[in-house]
């Protein structure tokens, strides 16, 4: 009799489990309209040395509400070269829908300052410096490297560049081949290019960065095992090497840790880089230098 | 020459302390020893007073339920008193015990008893005035209503002030500021590693087979070192003396068993075994077909066994091993569309199969050998093994099926993380004269951590594009730690505890080594009434490395190293600890705390995929919490349990996060209320009434929004942490009906209880719903959890 009420017992606990399992883990929406936001401008302007300088003007908006037109097309830039001694017209592009400035030349060692007024919204100022270009980049293509198991023969692209000693040196790496379809060149990310070149963080526009840490005045090499498909035919490939500001490099690093840790709600979450005084967004410059390998 | 082994440790006193006038103390007193045992079982009771009444002398059972003290010549009066025991009080005549070791058998102490009235004003040991000190014996914990009614020692702990869990459901535990890496667990004196299962919602202490805690959060003595926060010292059951007795338990989570008895008719050799297993996978297992489905079992098996070689020696062998496995598989099939060379859109049937199966676990030994080699030392020699690791195999599998071709992708990936320890270590504890009671002991520690071995296996059709192995590193470290602490009488109201710890550290081509001062001091106010004051310096040799706010098997431990140096902490802590009666008191502690070599996540990093450059990603800083604890407890009577109270706060400063601007520590609660009552109803029934209100955790909640320069959505936050969850606040309840079989003597109990008895909400975790206008959405684990358990002892 007791072991009848034990299993009588049992079966209730296990039909029990069952049912209880639909009162677990809940979600809750909470609408986001408590906060005492105040809107910012929002600068977007990301230059190189031989280009132009066009800045992307917008603001801010609270989390909660309807997203509003992002650009502004009012505001008032004041933009100085504090080497050349220089102010700078910048006028509004409404095709562009982007800010432009005239300036003749843009150089390397270049330190750029902009402030920005729009009605309504604080008054926001950054500075830009143009680095110097990088030196003695290098790249070659070995064909034929290796053959596997298809029968399937790879080409190895080196590239080489010298970090120079002074200060904190920030590099990106741009890779393109050229594509006969299209008969341009076209930026592309090799396979397994991450694993090759560990100690670079590909970018979500395709770049490769590295900050010069432990590497002062060294060489700094890069490796690419070409696939089949981008290794048959002529291949022609151009390598652009950049040297970038801190605050650009730090611009593309977060940008890259936003893009990888994106829907993540258990760890912290990547703030991306601002480098505008009481504003958001970026301003900054690089200059480059490219080599073609045929 | 040889110098005595007495003479020795007289001068090691003398040496040390300058108290050179023991001797004297000495021709007073007379010193008696003896163990402490359950009636019924016969096993030894831990951390039981013993004091001498209308004097000022006390002291305390160790870990082998034995005791030594100097008693006054003549005839006095010795009260024996542990937490679930009734008093006892014994008229002796010291001359007559000097040369035999006692044995005190103390009678287990029903819950339903009306409160028998005890001595309040006793002249305690340091350790039992300190605020910060906390027993959990094991009924203590069986009648809580916890989660799926599943006892567990870490969640029920969580209800003590200042000792806050992550979030709803979770076995972690968080300090005084501290992590949850910063809390030193030992079972039986080893040290564990991972002590949750089911990824962070149970722990892996089987109640069963836990005999007492001992929880400290500040007032470290020097025994214990290598954790910031608090220590957990867990002493499992020996087994019983008595004839064989068991049970089986069911809940809606596990089933559990446990058996204990002699071996021998002598009952020299006793032996414990427990078991535990979850159920969930016969479940999982029935609505999986053989493509898809997700499951989850885990199981712990602990077992002990204890020689009593001869009526002052005894050996001790501890096992325990516990595992989770976890197994996820699934398959899709898509419809891709592709352009061929002509650029004309075909469209091709891709095949994906995904399967990923991750088993984690625990695996500890002990052996231990205590022994009373004369009336003033006792020692206890063991040598033991401790395991944590994970394997994990995923296994990704496409098949490609275009008109022209067919292109099979196969990939398969291994990775192994974990960490083993061997150590052996010597503990001694030396009672000479009224004034000085002397623990010092000696610890070597091999240490191995492998932070990641991984095996990538690519084939394309036949072709094999990736066949390696990485190994992110394995790391060896030696660690060796000497201590002395001497519990100091100072016979005038006065007790201090004082202590150091010294640690020597290497790893790599890097030593450390670490001095570890420890004081305490208390005063016996008269009328119950103690104040008690601690300093203590704390190191930590290993970081912990964890990819969320929850326990996960990935988290991985890591050394300390030359670029990563060790965490250390200093804590100054004061207290007042009021005894209204045996059963009842109240105590209230403040605290303040310093740490440096805190770490934490590079802005935006974490440990992804692959723990290769684990240095690189973190940082190291400094911390600092403060706060005021008060509790009052009842141990026994018709009601029993308690209400505490915590006002604190924590915060981190880390160059390279938040911009090198403070912010408040992850876990930071500022206000944390707890109460836990376990009530007799009658002698069926029982009620248990959890409640908890703690503030929210701080969060990194978004507060705008704008684009980036590539034209895309980026969420705008505040400082680190700035915002927070909605407070939590929750009640759990429990009634239960127990039955007594008076043939056989079985004592079945039916449980029945609800874990947020209003399904009040209470989130463990935000994030954005960026879809559409944005959306905070909040997230909890338990909304409303009822359960029901079934227990039969035998």
């Amino acid at each position: 009799m007791k072991y009848q009420q034990h299993n009588k017992a049992f079966f209730f606990i296990c039909t029990y489990l069952s049912a209880m399992v639909l009162f677990v883990s809940c979600d809750r929406e909470t609408i986001i309209n408590d906060v005492d936001y105040k809107p910012k401008i929002v600068v977007n302007s990301l230059f190189f040395n031989g280009g132009r300088m066009a800045f992307l003007v917008g603001k801010s908006s609270r989390l909660g509400d309807t997203l509003p037109d992002f650009s502004i097309s009012g505001a008032t830039i004041r933009l100085r070269s504090d080497n050349k001694g220089q102010s700078y017209v910048v006028t509004y592009d409404t095709r562009l829908a982007r800010y432009i400035a005239f300036i003749p030349s843009i150089d390397e060692g270049d330190i750029y300052r902009v402030q920005i007024q729009s009605p309504g919204l604080p008054e926001v100022s950054a500075v830009a410096e143009v680095p110097l270009s990088p030196d003695n980049l290098k790249a070659e293509l070995k064909e034929d490297v290796f053959v596997d198991s298809m029968g399937i023969t790879y080409d190895e692209l080196h590239i080489q560049f010298t970090d120079r000693k002074a200060d904190r040196n920030y590099y990106e790496v741009m890779l393109f081949y050229f594509s006969t379809r299209t008969n341009e060149f076209t930026l592309f990310i090799p396979e397994n290019s991450e694993k090759e070149n560990p100690e670079f963080a590909l970018t979500p526009a395709g770049t490769f960065i590295i900050d010069d840490r432990g590497r002062e005045g060294q060489d700094i090499r890069m490796r690419f095992t070409l696939p089949f498909d981008q290794a048959s035919g002529t291949p022609r490939y151009r390598v652009q090497l950049n040297a970038l500001s801190r605050d650009y490099y730090e611009y593309q690093r977060t940008l890259t840790l936003l893009e990888k840790r994106e829907g993540s709600p258990f760890s912290p979450p990547v703030v991306l880089f601002s480098n505008i005084q009481n504003g958001l967004g970026i301003f900054a410059g690089r200059s480059s230098k490219e080599v073609l390998v045929d | 020459m040889t110098i005595p082994l007495n003479r020795f440790f007289s001068l090691l006193i003398w040496v040390f302390f300058g108290l050179g006038s023991i001797s004297t103390l000495q021709s007073q007193s007379l010193m008696v020893n003896g163990y402490i045992r359950d009636k019924e079982s016969g096993e030894y009771v831990i951390g039981s007073l013993v004091h001498i009444e209308k004097t000022n002398i006390s002291t305390l059972t160790n870990h082998a339920g034995y005791f030594s003290i100097e008693v006054p010549v003549g005839t006095f009066v010795i009260r024996y008193q542990a937490t679930g025991y009734m008093p006892r009080t014994d008229t002796i005549r010291a001359a007559e015990l000097e040369t035999e070791t006692i044995e005190v058998w103390l009678e287990k102490w029903s819950k339903y008893e009306i409160e028998v009235e005890g001595q309040v004003d006793i002249h305690y040991p340091t350790e039992e005035t300190n605020p910060s000190f906390h027993r959990f014996p094991r009924h203590l914990v069986g009648d809580m209503p916890l989660l799926a009614l599943e006892p567990d020692i870490i969640k029920a702990v969580q209800f003590l002030p200042g000792m806050m869990p992550a979030g709803e459901g979770s076995s972690s535990l968080h300090v005084r500021g501290g992590g949850n890496d910063q809390n030193l667990i030992l079972i039986d004196g080893v040290p564990m590693y991972n002590v949750t299962h089911a990824f962070g919602f149970m722990s892996i202490f089987n109640m069963d087979a836990i005999n007492e805690a001992h929880v400290y959060k500040g007032g470290f003595p020097a025994r214990y070192g290598g954790r910031l926060a608090s220590v957990i010292d867990i002493t499992t059951r020996d087994g019983h003396h008595s004839p064989t007795t068991g049970g089986i338990d069911i809940n809606p989570a596990t089933g559990r068993f446990h058996i204990t008895g002699p071996l021998s008719r002598s009952g020299k050799t006793t032996y414990f075994l427990s078991g535990r297993r979850s159920y969930i996978d016969l479940l999982l297992n029935s609505i999986a077909d053989e493509e898809s489905g997700i499951n989850h079992v885990m199981y712990g098996l602990n077992g002990k066994l204890t020689h009593h070689i001869d009526e002052n020696t005894r050996l001790s062998i501890s096992l325990y091993q516990g595992r989770d496995r976890f197994d996820i598989k699934g398959v899709s099939r898509d419809t891709i569309p592709e352009p061929d060379s002509m650029g004309v859109v075909r469209m091709y049937v891709s095949d994906a199969f995904v399967s990923q199966q991750v088993r984690w676990g625990n695996r500890m030994g002990d052996i231990r050998l205590s022994k009373r080699v004369s009336k003033h030392l006792f020692t206890t020699h063991s040598l033991h093994y401790t395991h944590y690791g994970l394997h994990e195999a995923s296994l990704f599998q496409i098949n490609q099926n275009r008109s022209i071709d067919t292109t099979r992708l196969f990939f398969d990936r291994k990775l192994q993380t974990g960490l083993f320890d061997v150590a052996l270590k010597g503990d001694y504890e030396y009672k000479r004269g009224p004034m000085h009671f002397i623990r010092f002991g000696w610890q070597y520690s091999y240490h191995f951590f492998n932070p990641g071995m991984l095996d990538l296996f690519f084939k394309v059709n036949n072709s094999v594009r990736l066949d390696a192995a990485y190994s992110f590193g394995s790391l060896v470290a030696h660690e060796t730690a000497l201590y002395v602490e001497d519990e100091i009488d100072f016979g005038n109201d006065w007790r201090m505890n004082t202590g150091l710890r010294l640690i020597g550290y290497r790893v790599q081509n890097t030593t450390y080594l670490r001095p570890e001062p420890r004081i305490s001091l208390s005063k016996s106010m008269g009328k119950g009434w103690n104040i008690f004051s601690s300093y203590t310096v704390m190191n930590q040799f290993i970081h912990f490395i964890s990819n969320s706010s929850v326990n996960l098997p990935t988290d991985i431990w890591v050394p300390a190293t030359e670029n990563m140096p060790p965490m250390k902490s200093r804590q100054m802590s004061l207290g007042v600890k009021k005894r209204f009666s045996p059963k009842t008191e109240f105590t209230v502690d403040g605290y303040y705390k310093w740490m440096t070599g805190i770490t934490d996540f590079r802005e935006g990093q974490e440990m992804e995929e692959y723990y290769a450059d684990w240095e690189n990603r973190l940082l190291a800083g400094k911390g600092s919490a403060y706060g005021i604890e008060a509790m009052i407890q009842q141990h026994h009577g018709r009601w029993l349990g308690w209400v505490s109270g915590t006002i604190s706060r924590s915060n981190r400063i880390i160059e390279g996060v938040n911009f090198g601007e403070q912010y408040v520590y992850d876990y930071d609660r500022p206000l944390y209320l707890t109460m836990v009552n376990q009530f007799k109803v009658n002698e069926e029934y029982m009620m248990g009434i959890n409640v908890v209100y703690a503030s929210g955790r701080p969060s990194n909640l978004p507060i705008g929004r704008y684009f980036d320069v590539n034209g895309k959505q980026v969420l705008e936050y505040g400082p680190r942490n700035s915002g927070r969850l909605d407070d939590v606040f929750r009640v759990d309840v429990s009634l239960s009906r127990r039955r007594l079989d008076d043939v056989d003597g079985a004592e079945s109990r039916w449980t029945f209880s609800a874990f947020n008895v209003f399904a009040r909400f209470n989130p463990v975790y935000a994030r954005v719903d960026l879809s559409g206008n944005p959306k905070l959405v909040e997230s909890t684990f338990f909304r409303f959890f009822p359960s029901v358990s079934y227990s039969l002892r035998f």
